[in-house]
């Protein structure tokens, strides 16, 4: 019989703790590393190449401060490494990854793992951190107290993780561990651990609690007036830099395009092709490519403010708004990756335990305003608000994009409010989360960050919104005009019969028939609405109009009340066929996308309707 | 008429995309939810529970 060997290793760790940085230290792989808790909610396996030319996989679980899994992805932790998770093998041994700087909280989920009996070895990580903030950890003292070897790392310069290596290397495996015997430990039990960890941390560690220049500015930043203040303040400036800064690239991209499609024009004979090339692909996709340098500048930002720190404090400020909308505190990261795409931040969600509180940040959720929201929203406020100053340097512009974004929160805040009060009445339950040293970001980190948000937009502008527009340019040039027609062609075309039929229910609210065309495809892709728009005036434009950007093709074709109920709209719409399958995913039901669908749609009628007549009679 | 021929088949291949990955892909395994970008495809591809 081959004799047993160690094969599979578990990472293990309280959510912050830097596991993610290590999983990819061991494993090469590349994985977002974040600096407030709960980012790792996907399992996620790697190969670990021992020094002894063994390999062994590694898994990296959800981060949790205990084993009785208190929320889905804490419970996927406790079953995986229990051995209870349908399909996936219990681990031969344990990998406990130990926040150096928060020891007395990893201390606790290092103790409950080693009851195990698994073999172990302990990953004090955050070395680097303790030592700057004159603590001091005596880590041989720290090993013998607790029985396992304790290999001090900094994940993100990849030290340690050879001696890690060769301490998992020399792991013997267990015999006679029965994992099915474990139980949840009783209140006594918890508080025997506590009193155990304190014991460990008075023999072994010296540790200053945060350093005086995080306490210090944490004064400042935690502040209920003078913290939400800056919060504000700097939400504000990162939408003023979203628009003072692109210019010069976006006039880059513009002008590139405009070139190719001129080249496009005399290279090829007048004929179908070379008007899908043109009308279609290059108007169209290059209409949503013009922003790709707003959205890496608003990336920009939100990764350093998530890299250095401040999110975690950003969430602690919100947490008492939050639980006055009836919000759990958990859902807090789920709304905030939502602001990226509501996809992921839908799935985030499994880290809030109770049904009820899941269920309504779900249906929140698509209220933030995502990333393919944004192209929509900087071509209507270019062509319809004044690129001026309100004094202080404040842009017109970018206080504009600032109350949209501000529009989505406080709805989906009134929203929550609304099923919390009236639909299922529960108190809100408290929120503990532990707030992350602030840390340097790391200028490498945040590039890898850039590259891969222009690569995921660069990626949907080149599959689903290419094919999309390509399907546009066919709905909207067949069938042709008829012999004598008067008018553009693309009134007869079945993307103008389409807008006609739609016109009537889109009336009321300021929507022309070539809106009307473009929420339909809308509906695969948020921007896309904005390909198609461009791609229907093109199509429907006279040969100087054709000449015209289609911000000021926009600017002379609609009035100011249709553009703001547009804006309106889009704050609202439930515009995203891939969000509500998730929904349906996730809630396993088809009954919350179709609610989801039906909330949404009738905001986002209400609030088109509400802004187009008030804005007809403010701007007459 | 060359015009024409490409310019249909450009447009089939591109109905026929949108089809597999909005109607057909979950069918058969592939994966249609999500945005396309890596979260998802992380979420989507690891989901366990």
């Amino acid at each position: 019989m081959a004799e047993k060997t160690i094969t599979n290793i578990a990472l293990v760790g309280c959510p912050n703790c830097g596991k993610t940085a290590l999983f990819n230290a061991l494993t090469g792989a590349r994985q977002k590393v974040a600096n407030y808790p709960g980012v790792t909610v996907e399992r996620k396996e790697g190969v670990l190449a021992l020094p002894d030319g063994r390999t062994a996989s590694l898994i990296d679980l959800p981060g949790t401060y205990s084993l009785r899994g208190r929320s889905p992805d804490e419970a996927i932790t406790r079953d995986v490494v229990l051995g209870r998770l349908a399909g996936e093998a219990a681990p031969d041994a344990i990998v406990c990854v130990a926040d150096a700087t928060n020891l007395r909280l990893a201390l606790r989920l290092v103790l409950e793992v080693r009851r195990l009996g698994l073999p172990m070895v302990v990953a004090l990580n955050m070395m680097d951190i303790v030592e700057k903030n004159c603590g001091r950890i005596d880590v041989t003292r720290l090993s013998q107290e607790l029985g396992v070897p304790v290999i001090p790392t900094v994940a993100v310069k990849k030290s340690g993780s050879k001696a890690l290596k060769l301490a998992l290397a020399s792991l013997q495996p267990a015999t006679g561990v029965n994992l099915t015997d474990w139980q949840e430990p009783t209140a006594q039990e918890l508080r025997d651990l506590h009193a155990e960890v304190e014991r460990i941390l008075k023999v072994s560690a010296f540790l200053a609690s945060n350093s005086a220049l995080t306490r210090k500015i944490d004064k400042v930043v935690l502040h209920p007036v003078w913290g939400t203040a800056l919060l504000l303040t700097l939400l504000f400036f990162i939408f003023q830099a979203v628009f003072a800064w692109a210019g010069p690239a976006m006039d880059g991209i513009k002008a590139a395009m405009e070139m190719l499609a001129a080249f496009v024009n005399g290279a090829m004979a007048e004929g179908p092709l070379r008007s899908l090339l043109v009308d279609g692909v290059i108007a169209g996709v290059g209409s949503v490519l013009v922003f790709l340098p707003q959205i890496l500048i608003l990336f920009f930002f939100i990764i350093l403010l998530e890299d250095s720190g401040y999110m975690a404090r950003a969430a602690f400020l919100m947490d008492k708004l939050m639980a006055g909308a009836g919000l759990h505190g958990r859902a807090f990261i789920p709304l905030l990756s939502s602001f990226a795409c509501a996809i992921p931040g839908i799935m985030a969600t499994r880290v809030i335990q109770n049904r009820e509180d899941r269920l309504v940040s779900i249906m929140i959720a698509p209220l933030m305003t995502c990333s393919a929201r944004l192209p929509v929203y900087t071509l209507i406020i270019g062509a319809f608000i004044p690129d001026e100053t309100l004094g202080f340097g404040i842009g017109l512009q970018g206080f504009v994009m600032f109350c949209l974004y501000a529009a989505g929160i406080l709805s989906a805040l009134f929203v929550s409010w609304f099923i919390k009060t009236f639909i299922w009445k529960k108190k809100a339950e408290p929120f503990l989360m532990e707030l992350p040293s602030y840390k340097r970001p790391s200028p490498l980190n945040v590039l890898t960050e850039l590259v891969i948000r222009a690569k995921i937009f660069l990626g949907r502008a080149g599959t689903i919104i290419l094919a999309i527009m390509i399907m546009i340019w066919f709905l909207c040039t067949y069938p042709a005009a008829p012999e004598g027609a008067v008018g553009p062609a693309i009134h007869y075309s079945i993307a103008g019969m389409i807008g006609n039929w739609l016109q009537p229910v889109l009336t009321p609210i300021g929507f022309n028939w070539q809106i009307a065309v473009a929420l339909i495809p809308g509906m695969a892709a948020r921007e896309v609405a904005v390909g198609a728009l461009s791609t229907i005036y093109a199509l429907s434009a006279n040969s100087t109009e054709a000449e015209s950007a289609l911000q000021p093709l926009l600017a002379s074709s609609w009035s100011l009340p249709t553009a703001l109920s547009l804006l309106a709209w889009y704050v609202f719409a439930p515009q995203c066929a891939s969000t509500l399958a998730v929904v349906k995913r996730e809630t396993n039901a088809w009954k919350w996308p179709v609610v989801m669908f039906a909330y949404m749609l009738v905001l986002a009628y209400a609030a088109s309707w509400l802004t187009f007549h008030i804005a007809e009679k403010v701007f007459p | 008429m060359t015009q024409t021929v490409i310019t249909i088949v450009i447009v089939v291949a591109a109905a026929a995309w949108l089809i597999w990955k909005y109607f057909l892909a979950a069918r058969f395994g592939k994966g249609a939810e999500g945005c396309g970008c890596e979260a998802c495809d992380k979420a989507r591809l690891t989901k366990k529970d």
